[in-house]
């Protein structure tokens, strides 16, 4: 294993300490179980969905206070520092960051719900599994957006009752954006801002790709353009301003 | 004379706060440097700069010849205890190391070796959090020493310490920077604890460096006459009277000499105080401490 892996098992063996992961496991695999049982649903995308969007707003919740808030208990410790005393760049350190703080988690947390929506629903996500794949991606995407903005404002604030309001703060008006922006462009007709609204929840285009709903091309890029830009904002900001405290 | 840590005009802001004011200093490979100061004097900032964990507003730092901000490769071979030792909690001490051991190039054995040296094999199935404040410093210092240091910055490492621990303590940095050559810079503001064991003190206040040199020669500085009285006010007062520098510490009278020779002429204004009825029980000649070290800058 290189140095990076290493900080990053270190890192990771935080975040997913027990008991709050193990929690989080059971009751997004549980909800997801439940929404699938409860409806018909023969679609591998909708079932995928239904399983992966409300485990989408719990994951979030834990990025903003296990994984953002806890980079500030990582600085306000000093475990930071022990990071950053290794003879490692800057740029790795964040990107071990977000790896053990954003992705890891997403992948894991967005992976537990569809498991059991496999179990249960075998035969209808088998047969359309690289759809299922690409949704639960366009989740994975949407998650790095969140988590990255999540990091950067808790790197930024340094405390970890204000990165926590500030990240859920965050998510909600990005949502709540998504959502106002849809619906006044249905209402007022106007196209662009539609497509916007919906091109700020990836996993929305999917969806209209694969049931041949109208959509730009550009709406995909969207979100994993912004994710990118808030992963790059996270690792520049880690090597040209952080400080310890 | 080879350098491991250069700092050239080296000053920092925390908003209106001038935490270092351009600092200067130099560590030299094998030395032990002190690093004295009061609490909020600049020396964590300092320590902090040095390793690259903090950006400096001006000035130069070069660890190993290469800005530890911008250079990992600066702090290859650099160990580093903090004030406030803290290692992750969710591993085990044992399991911890050597992960650090193979983030620094350390092997196994290594680790086995440092966990003997400090004590701390029947602590290694243990978390961080579950040891006590002596062994935490340990478990840092173990970290340390994986980092196959040749320069170990420790910021205020006996401060969590009891006095047979700090003792301990300030033996192994001897130990390991006469067997081994690990270059020390030790912050503290116990003036006695890094003068034992340093070879270069210097002294920070508000951010700027007001003296070093030898610890023998910080020390010769600022003698301190400590006599002890049934009457101190009044012979405070006598001395007062003889144009000394006096503080009254209980039944103890500090008195402030300009240096060693002036031992003589204070044994005699002691004198007559005591032929006037000042009883004066006993006199200690005494080094400088470090806030003798501060007034000095004062006066």
């Amino acid at each position: 294993m290189t140095r990076i892996q290493h900080v990053m098992y270190i890192d990771l063996s935080d975040v997913l300490r027990p008991p709050g992961i193990d929690i989080l496991l059971v009751l997004v695999a549980a909800l997801g179980a439940i929404l699938v049982s409860i409806q018909p649903v023969t679609d591998p995308v909708l079932a995928s969905m239904l399983a992966l969007e409300p485990t989408l707003v719990a994951l979030a919740i834990f990025l903003a206070l296990r994984g953002a808030a806890g980079v500030t208990w990582l600085v306000q410790s000093g475990i930071m520092h022990v990071y950053l005393s290794y003879p490692m760049s800057r740029a790795l350190i964040a990107l071990v960051l977000i790896v053990s703080r954003v992705i890891i988690p997403s992948s894991l947390i967005l992976g537990v719900p569809l498991v059991v929506v496999l179990i249960l629903l075998g035969p209808t996500l088998i047969g359309g599994v690289e759809r299922v794949a690409v949704t639960y991606l366009s989740y994975i995407y949407q998650a790095a957006l969140y988590g990255s903005l999540f990091l950067l404002v808790a790197l930024r604030v340094k405390s970890q009752a204000t990165s926590g309001l500030l990240s859920v703060a965050i998510y909600f008006t990005y949502t709540a954006m998504s959502t106002i922006l849809g619906s006044i462009g249905r209402s007022i007709g106007s196209d662009s801002l539609k497509m916007l609204g919906d091109a700020m929840h990836l996993p929305n285009v999917i969806y209209a790709v694969y049931v041949g709903s109208d959509y730009d091309f550009k709406q995909l890029l969207l979100v994993p353009l912004l994710a990118t830009l808030a992963v790059i904002a996270v690792i520049y900001y880690m090597v040209r301003r952080f400080e310890t405290l | 004379m080879a350098l491991i840590l250069e700092i050239k005009g080296v000053s920092k802001r925390f908003g209106g706060f001038k935490a270092l004011d351009d600092v200067t200093l130099h560590v030299a490979r094998g030395d032990i440097m002190g690093l004295l100061g009061p609490n909020g004097a600049g020396k964590s900032t300092l320590i902090k700069i040095s390793l690259g964990l903090m950006r400096r507003d001006s000035g130069i730092v070069l660890l190993r010849g290469l800005d530890p901000f911008s250079d990992p490769d600066a702090r290859k071979g650099v160990g580093v205890i903090f004030e406030r030792p803290m290692l992750p909690e969710s591993l085990t001490i044992e399991d911890f190391l050597r992960r650090a051991a193979r983030i620094y190039g350390s092997s196994d054995s290594d680790v086995r070796g440092v966990l003997k040296q400090l004590g701390l094999e029947s602590h290694a199935w243990k978390t961080f959090g579950e040891l006590s404040a002596g062994l935490k410093q340990r478990a840092a210092i173990a970290h340390a020493l994986l980092s196959n240091p040749e320069f170990i910055m420790a910021d205020e490492p006996t401060s969590n310490l009891d006095p047979v621990e700090r003792l301990k303590l300030l033996r192994l940095i001897e130990e390991l920077n006469r067997d081994h050559g690990i270059t020390f810079l030790v912050s503290s503001h116990i003036i006695h604890e890094v003068s034992r064991i340093s070879s270069t003190l210097v002294v920070l206040n508000r951010g700027r460096v007001i003296a070093r040199g030898s610890p023998q020669d910080l020390v010769m500085k600022a003698p301190i006459a400590r006599v002890r009285s049934q009457n101190p006010e009044g012979l405070a007062s006598i001395l007062r009277g003889e144009g000394y520098d006096v503080a009254v510490e209980g039944l103890n009278v500090m008195i402030r000499l300009k240096s060693y020779s002036d031992n003589a002429a204070l044994l005699e204004t002691l004198s007559r105080a005591s032929r006037a009825g000042v009883t004066v029980l006993g006199v200690d000649i005494i080094g400088a401490g470090l806030e003798e070290l501060l007034r000095g800058e004062a006066a």
